[in-house]
């Protein structure tokens, strides 16, 4: 069965997920699949754009081939060629920058829905279900009492406490996991870096020195990050 | 910016002269511009030398700071029109584009000296980009029309101005939005905490002015985008940033839909085969590069070549002489 104990972990770890990848980056990614997979008038149009860009980009490189001095018809026939594409392109980017805004608020809406919003009705739903019971005696009476909170019977855990319990969980995990895997990433870089200082010859000890310290404070800085 | 001209003068499309100009019956008014220095006065005075032949009566305007009228034609001309002597049918004027606004600023802070909101506000309308050579032209433009010269031609003052004042309306009609929607909202408050009455007054009046330039210049620009009424001559110098100038203003025209289908190239060298002068042959030399070059880029506009003469051109006399090379196309000596 699909407890409410498992409910709550995984809307949890949903909105932990979602809120390191930023709402941001999930609108930017949903656009691009959306022009590039999903024919509609967008798509047409971002289509148009990429052939444009990359036409004005071989024209670029076709006038920078050509001396303005010593054949000037065919430099100005260039330039007012890559003048029509400039317009072209603006054109296209400006009804193309409205959709993309446009479209990007409703993922953020669509993402918030299913983030704040289904923590929410998770909450008011079971309220008063209890998530587990509480072993009797194990706590006194007011600290049961304040784990019941809000409308959850005496004894038990409830489903504003769960949440509040594995957030910190997960988040903790996330920013754990994260820290090391930097850590890492930095341990190995470093240690690269050491290996090619030392092959150098002469191995400078202060400048080891120095690189360690700084991947270290990058670290810190980088967890700093994540808890914020 | 393909030149809209009527048939039979596409049948010659390619006539090294500016006859089709003279040939153009309707043509009211006629631009002359290029860079600095490549002789756009003396074509303009000799473009309307010519037109004076066939018309009954032309004016030529500078709007050009640095006044060149009266240099070439040896007489002192002023901001109302003239008539030039020894050219039948040919007036001229110069106008000092920063002449007017200052006229008009020292009128109203004589008028009002102590109305701060009033003048709060002129501070901003004279503020918008622009707005003193609008005015001006606006000024001279006002006067052209109620006269009945048949054919005006500038000679405009180096390329950006003149454009710069071709894009006016739209500019100036959303800062005179702004403008007035902003004294709309604070006049009478600030009016109210200072104590002051009757704003309406000299204040009105300024926007009631700027409003009858805004007007004058949107319908005179309807004019300037029509090819049957209005023709812009480009003048320019064999030389590689005077051509790079000149194809920028062709586009920059197409771009305000204004009709250009005739190029003047000033300056052409043209030293005899024995000469020995290294220099004129070195610039004979690439002076026909580019000269090939212009024949190739602009292949449906009239392209003159005028010769570089070995004398000032000044002097009624003069001019006439010269111009005559702009029908004519001048042959070099072999």
């Amino acid at each position: 069965m699909f407890s409410v104990l498992w409910t709550v972990i995984f809307v949890v770890v949903i909105n932990a997920i979602i809120a390191t990848i930023g709402s941001d980056n999930i609108g930017e990614l949903a656009w691009t699949l959306w022009v590039t997979l999903i024919p509609s008038p967008a798509s047409k149009k971002e289509k148009k754009l990429r052939e444009v860009q990359k036409a004005a980009i071989a024209l670029g490189t076709e006038i920078s081939g050509v001396s303005a001095q010593d054949e000037f018809a065919t430099w100005a026939k260039l330039n007012r060629k890559m003048d029509k594409l400039k317009d072209e392109m603006e054109k296209l980017n400006a009804g193309l920058g409205a959709q993309r805004a446009f479209f990007k608020v409703q993922v953020r809406r669509a993402v918030w829905v299913s983030t704040t919003g289904l923590k929410f009705l998770v909450r008011i739903k079971y309220r008063k279900a209890p998530v587990f019971w509480l072993p009797k005696g194990m706590f006194p009476g007011w600290i049961e009492w304040v784990l019941s909170l809000t409308s959850a019977p005496k004894g038990s855990v409830s489903v504003a406490v769960w949440f509040m319990v594995v957030d910190y969980a997960i988040k903790g995990t996330v920013v754990y996991i994260l820290t090391k895997s930097v850590q890492g990433v930095v341990y190995i870089r470093s240690e690269k870096l050491a290996k090619v200082q030392v092959k150098a010859k002469s191995g400078k000890p202060a400048a080891e020195d120095t690189s360690k310290s700084s991947s270290e404070s990058a670290v810190k800085s980088e967890s700093e990050k994540k808890t914020e | 910016m393909a030149a809209i001209v009527s048939d039979d003068i596409m049948d010659e499309a390619l006539a090294p002269t500016l006859q089709n100009i003279l040939d153009q019956k309707t043509l009211r008014w006629i631009f002359v511009g290029g860079k600095g220095g490549v002789g756009k006065t003396t074509t303009s005075c000799s473009l309307a030398v010519q037109m004076a032949k066939v018309r009954r009566s032309v004016l030529l305007i500078s709007t050009d700071p640095a006044h060149n009228l009266s240099d070439a034609f040896g007489q002192q001309f002023s901001k109302d029109a003239e008539k030039v002597n020894n050219v039948d049918n040919l007036w001229a004027m110069e106008i000092n584009p920063n002449g007017s606004i200052q006229e008009m600023i020292d009128q109203s802070a004589a008028s009002n000296s102590n109305n701060g909101m009033s003048n709060m506000m002129q501070d901003l309308a004279f503020s918008i980009p622009g707005v003193d050579e609008a005015m001006s032209f606006a000024e001279v433009l006002k006067q052209v029309k109620s006269t009945d010269f048949e054919v005006i031609i500038f000679d405009t003052a180096p390329t950006g101005h003149t454009l710069r004042f071709l894009s006016f309306p739209t500019v100036l009609e959303k800062a005179l939005a702004k403008v007035s929607e902003l004294s709309g909202r604070f006049g009478p408050m600030l009016n109210g905490l200072l104590g002051q009455q009757g704003m309406s007054g000299p204040d009105g009046d300024m926007f009631a002015k700027l409003e009858s330039m805004r007007q004058t210049i949107t319908e005179v620009n309807e004019q300037f985008k029509n090819p049957d009424l209005t023709t812009f001559v480009a003048v320019c110098i064999p030389e590689f940033l005077s051509l790079y100038e000149t194809e920028r203003m062709i586009q920059d025209l197409a771009g305000f839909h204004i009709d250009i289908h005739c190029i003047v190239v000033n300056q052409m060298l043209f030293p005899g085969k024995n000469s020995t002068c290294p220099q004129c042959n070195a610039r004979y030399k690439m002076q026909q590069k580019y000269a090939e070059q212009i024949n190739e880029l602009y292949e449906d506009f009239h392209v003159v070549k005028m010769p570089l003469l070995t004398e000032e051109v000044r002097g009624a006399e003069r001019i006439k002489e010269f111009s005559k090379m702009l029908i004519e196309p001048y042959v070099p000596p072999e």
